[in-house]
């Protein structure tokens, strides 16, 4: 059983004392919010603020982001380089992202101090928002999870409740191949979870649709779409510096007109700009207020350069990148 | 006098309204959301969470084709303007704050110019709002009670209907409510006092369920005496200037004018545009006046709580709470607003 409380002090001990020595200018991490009931980013900048660190099974969103931004900015003219190193809170999926990013040259192993949280799985919080439905709203604070075995304790001001873990368990953390971060210089937690290879079952469905049956079955989904860009600003793997579909000079790539046609021209482009690159972190379905299955999309690419050309992101910094590499063997006639 | 209507005999009606001829919008539940969509045979949700995007974008559609263009040789050489639609619109079981946020966008298409596309929709337009009432409203995120707002509020509508078990009491509020109820006929009966009271209760219980509070008191003041301070760095840090915020807000109603070609056509047309895109504000010149996020999360913020009111007289928030439960890392207006009071203290 997973002890969070310990696990978060953990961390708060291990970020305070990389603020007191100056190792790093600021810890990228989780805060609990008042009225949310999951957490939420935070940054500690001085010891005092890691008193503020949270952890728990709510810690969802995929930090590395944050990551990525401070490592683009860049000094003004004449000055030298910045140097300075960032200290960040992963989960084992998000650990996945830095290594994609180091072998994307966006984040030199030196700049970054990791502290790899062992985790077993997060929640979903759409679904926990369903298992608080009976609470009544004004209840809804002071959200604690507590491990126990099976389910998940759940307090609250002036109560608690008991949810299997299973009904809770984010979709992405059902495929999860690792469970221990990748990379990290300092390890939270303990214990081997075990974990299932990624039979892909979950798009099969899809798969197995012709393709008109598919392009019908997108285009309903397409059709929602605000193209409010949440799950490219949620993912840490957009990073360019100018976005194609921000671009107005010299011409646009995409309308702004906000139907099936643009919408999915946006939605087939940033998949492919993702392959053999998403490490499946689900933070573009997560973030989609419209419920679009965005993560099936990536998914699909995933497996395919997983079949196609052997490529699994965010396993090893050493690698090339799969775009970046051309290979006499690569499959597919037409590319060579 | 207030009336009733059974459950089970709204699709009766809706279907007497269609026969005259009215394009019904109605909430509908898809892929575990709820939308306002065209209605065709199938029953609207009658029971429901208040939906993703607001009803806003029946009158003013996130994109609208406003004139086709012409083009011969190379040269624009006219533009024909769509016809205008002439049959009755019905929007039926809107929530109470988003249509208190339509006066706000009424105030605005008829400001310094009279938008035609927009205002000939109003105009076509019946509007039943369903009040609040528990389990399914008010979500945790609701704070209309704090903007002016209620759980029953009738503004902006011209009827209100409120759950009371198996059948909504009825109120008719204009003379296009009146207009409803002579369509129906007997679909709608007398309510009894007990109904009556009974509608009265559970708007009351849907009330006190509002856990979310803001104090606007002091607000503008605040707002006026920290543009510049540090606090708007603080909290914007995390925000990823997405548009969920604004684009699903129902009082937002910042657009951009489009030309376009497609399949040989022209046309130009209006798309929902969002103060939190980095292109947003951007010049000719490519100089950017709001650079960085915290310009951006400012701006909406001082829109809301302080420049509509200067403008329009109105506050641009009713409280619907849709950007605090759509934000992904947790931006809470309420939060904002009572940390920027906060900053003065
Ligand atoms: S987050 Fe959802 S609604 Fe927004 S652009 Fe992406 S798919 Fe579209
Ligand atoms: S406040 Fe939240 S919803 Fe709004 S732009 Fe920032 S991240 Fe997106
Ligand atoms: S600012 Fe937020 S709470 Fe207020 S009306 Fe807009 S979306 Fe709703
Ligand atoms: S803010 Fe008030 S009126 Fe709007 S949905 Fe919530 S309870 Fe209903």
């Amino acid at each position: 059983m997973i002890d969070f409380k310990a696990l978060e002090a953990e961390i708060k001990a291990t970020a305070k004392k990389w603020l007191e020595s100056g190792e790093v200018k600021f810890v990228i991490g989780y805060e609990k919010s008042p009225e949310s009931p999951i957490a939420r980013p935070f940054f500690a900048h001085t010891p005092e603020d890691t008193e503020k660190l949270y952890w728990g099974p709510d810690c969802i969103n995929n930090l590395t982001l944050y990551l990525v931004e401070e490592m683009k900015k860049k000094p003004k003219k004449g000055q030298p380089p910045f140097t300075h190193a960032v200290g960040i809170v992963v989960k084992p999926c998000d650990s996945r992202t830095i290594v994609e990013l180091m072998k994307e040259h966006m984040v030199p192993r030196e700049r970054v101090k990791i502290i790899g949280v062992i985790s077993e799985e997060s929640i979903n919080p759409d679904k926990l928002y369903l298992a608080l439905k009976n609470v009544p709203a004004s209840q809804r604070r002071n959200i604690r999870f507590h491990d126990a075995g099976e389910n998940f304790r759940i307090t609250y001001q002036g109560g608690e409740l008991s949810v299997p873990k299973k009904e809770l368990e984010a979709d992405k953390c059902k495929v999860c191949v690792v469970h221990k971060a990748v990379i990290a210089d300092v390890f939270v937690g303990t214990g081997e979870i075990e974990f299932k290879p990624d039979d892909f079952s979950d798009i099969k469905e899809l798969e197995e649709m012709s393709e008109e049956e598919r392009w019908k079955y997108w285009e309903q989904q397409m059709s929602r779409c605000v193209r409010c860009y949440a799950c490219r600003d949620a993912c840490p793997l957009c990073y360019c510096e100018e976005c194609v579909f921000d671009r107005e000079k010299p011409y646009r790539w995409v309308e702004k007109s906000v139907q099936v046609r643009e919408n999915s021209f946006y939605h087939l482009v940033r998949a492919m700009h993702l392959a053999g690159r998403c490490i499946d972190c689900g933070e573009c379905q997560r973030v989609c207020p419209m419920e679009i299955p965005i993560r099936q999309l990536n998914r699909f690419l995933i497996k395919k350069a997983k079949d196609r050309f052997k490529v699994f992101s965010g396993m090893n910094a050493e690698e090339k990148p799969m775009f970046g590499t051309y290979d006499l063997d690569d499959p597919g006639e037409e590319i060579k | 006098m207030a009336k009733m209507i059974k459950k089970d005999k709204v699709r009766e009606l809706l279907d007497k309204l269609a026969n005259e001829k009215f394009d019904i919008f109605a909430p509908i539940g898809e892929d575990g959301i709820t939308l306002y969509r065209k209605l065709g045979a199938e029953t609207p949700l009658l029971n429901f969470q208040n939906s993703s995007k607001p009803p806003k974008e029946i009158f003013f559609p996130q994109t609208e084709k406003m004139f086709d263009i012409t083009v011969e040789n190379h040269r624009l050489v006219g533009a024909t303007e769509p016809p205008m639609a002439s049959n009755p619109i019905l929007l039926f079981g809107a929530r109470p704050c988003d249509m208190r946020a339509m006066k706000v966008l009424d105030a605005l298409f008829t400001w310094d110019y009279t938008d035609p596309y927009y205002v000939n929709k109003r105009e076509r337009s019946t509007v039943i709002s369903f009040a609040c009432t528990l389990p399914d409203m008010p979500r945790e995120s609701c704070f209309c009670t704090s903007v002016g707002g209620a759980t029953d509020s009738r503004e902006g509508a011209d009827m209100l209907w409120t759950d009371i078990g198996s059948e909504f009491v009825v109120e008719s509020l204009t003379d296009k409510g009146g207009k409803i109820l002579e369509l129906g006929g007997n679909l709608f009966t007398e309510a009894t006092p007990d109904m009556q009271a009974k509608a009265k209760q559970v708007s009351q219980e849907a009330t006190e369920a509002i856990s979310r509070k803001l104090d606007t008191e002091g607000v503008k003041e605040a707002l006026e005496a920290t543009f510049d301070n540090a606090y708007w760095d603080e909290f914007s840090a995390r925000c990823l200037g997405c548009g969920i915020c604004t684009l699903l807000c129902p009082t937002c109603h910042c657009f951009d004018i489009n030309d376009l070609v497609v399949e040989g056509k022209a046309s130009r047309e209006r798309t929902w545009d969002s103060c939190q895109f980095t292109y947003y504000t951007i010049h000719a010149s490519n100089h950017n006046p709001r650079p960085v996020k915290k310009h951006r999360q400012r701006n909406r913020i001082y829109h809301k709580f302080l420049y509509s009111e200067k403008n329009l007289g109105l506050l641009g928030c009713v409280g619907c709470g849709r950007c605090i439960y759509g934000c992904p890392v947790n931006i809470d207006i309420i939060e904002v607003v009572e940390g920027a009071k906060e900053v003065l203290k």
